[in-house]
């Protein structure tokens, strides 16, 4: 329904009064109402500056890293590709429009969030990677519970891969990143892995045992 | 070249808006505190809270133009769509079974508890509310932090609906004069 005007709806929808019925009512108004849209967006300043007064909360780890999860997860199951084939298919896309740099760019950018925001809202163990004579140095660090492992190297590497191995089930989590430095790999559906192995073309490079 | 904070946001709020990857973990990072603390207060329950952070905002990242820079800055927008989920569960029916079940499976390392809020933008806002009118201060309140609904609210003052949708309307408008938000950033 498009009504004409919302009288005031548009501060009793910010702080939640508007039954459920109302509030789709007001919802479908608003999508094609720039002057709704303005009057809720300065009713939507108080209610901000409401919710900053109330006692604050420490929001639970597990939350962070759901929406991580979901965030890296969004177009994967759809298509079958990784989170990594899909951040790196959009750098694709963009390519074309703002430029190679620029894409890939985005690319490190949307990976290096996925990580970190996960691992900020994580209690994690690191374990350091045992290397082959040649191998490089690297570090594990893996959520408590075997969530997720996020992988770093502390070079640039090309075609090294992590595989993670639970009791006798190896699964191959692709391949790690070069960026900067370093090189990483994130794996947010890890399944609470025991053993990281590192490969290289030529063989093993490194390896770790994960205990919980 | 370097990027300002005011920049950061503007960015990440195109991102939101378009549903990009890594957006919502970003807006999350910033914002995910005062989300779940609109959540909890008003459901007194982590895992219903939890719940609710996370369905309001996979819903808006995932959901085509429910954002748009006209709605105002992407935080107010978040914490008006956490507000309105909260109201709903409050709402639900199965909510007490879903509660309970979700009791079931809470991890011993959450981390918890009330902390003293933002002093200096409490005290504005207490007092601005001291200001407002007894009858819209008294609405405002039993909505806000008794988390009713217009119509609770009438039936508890024992007013007309309409009586009550005004003084709320301008309780807030009156608030947003006496707080100069409207130029706050995001």
């Amino acid at each position: 329904m498009n009504r004409s005007h919302v009288g005031d709806d548009a501060e009793l929808y910010v702080i939640g009064a508007l039954e459920p019925a109302e509030r789709a009512e007001f919802e479908a108004h608003l999508k094609g109402c720039t002057d709704c849209a303005k009057r809720v967006a300065d009713a939507s300043q108080v209610a901000t500056a409401l919710a900053m007064s109330l006692p604050a909360y420490e929001p639970p780890h597990r939350l962070g890293r759901r929406l991580a999860q979901a965030d890296g997860a969004q177009v994967a199951p759809r298509r079958r590709f990784s989170l990594w084939a899909v951040v790196a298919a959009t750098a694709v896309a963009f390519a074309g429009v703002l430029g190679w740099q620029d894409a890939a760019l985005y690319q490190e950018r949307a990976r290096t969030t996925v990580a970190l925001a996960t691992i900020v809202h994580s209690h994690f163990r690191h374990v350091t990677m045992t290397s082959s004579s040649v191998g490089p140095a690297a570090k594990v660090l893996y959520a408590r519970d075997g969530a997720w492992v996020y992988i770093v190297v502390d070079r640039p590497v090309a075609g090294v891969r992590a595989v993670l191995w639970r009791g006798a089930t190896a699964r191959d989590a692709g391949a790690l990143q070069p960026s900067g430095g370093v090189s990483t790999l994130f794996v947010s559906d890890a399944n609470r892995p025991e053993r990281i192995v590192l490969h290289e073309p030529l063989g093993v490079t490194a390896s770790a045992t994960l205990t919980y | 070249m370097e990027q300002t904070d005011g920049e950061l946001v503007d960015g990440l709020a195109r991102d939101f808006a378009a549903g990009r990857q890594g957006a919502l973990a970003e807006a999350y990072s910033r914002f995910g505190r005062l989300l779940y603390t609109v959540a909890r207060n008003a459901l007194h329950d982590e895992a219903a809270a939890e719940d609710c952070v996370h369905d309001a905002l996979l819903r808006v990242w995932r959901t085509p133009g429910a954002y748009r820079p006209e709605r105002g800055n992407l935080r107010a927008f978040l914490v008006t769509c956490v507000r309105n989920e909260a109201m709903t569960m409050l709402r639900s029916a199965q909510r007490r079974a879903v509660r309970e079940e979700r009791f079931e499976r809470l991890e011993p390392d959450t981390q918890e508890g009330i902390e003293v809020p933002d002093h200096v933008e409490a005290r504005r806002l207490r007092d601005a509310m001291q200001r407002l009118p007894h009858q819209e201060r008294a609405a405002l309140e039993l909505a806000y932090f008794g988390n009713r609904t217009q119509r609770e609210v009438a039936s508890e003052l024992g007013v007309p609906l309409g009586t009550v949708k005004s003084r709320l309307s301008a309780a807030i408008r009156r608030l947003g004069a006496e707080l100069r938000v409207e130029g706050t950033p995001a």
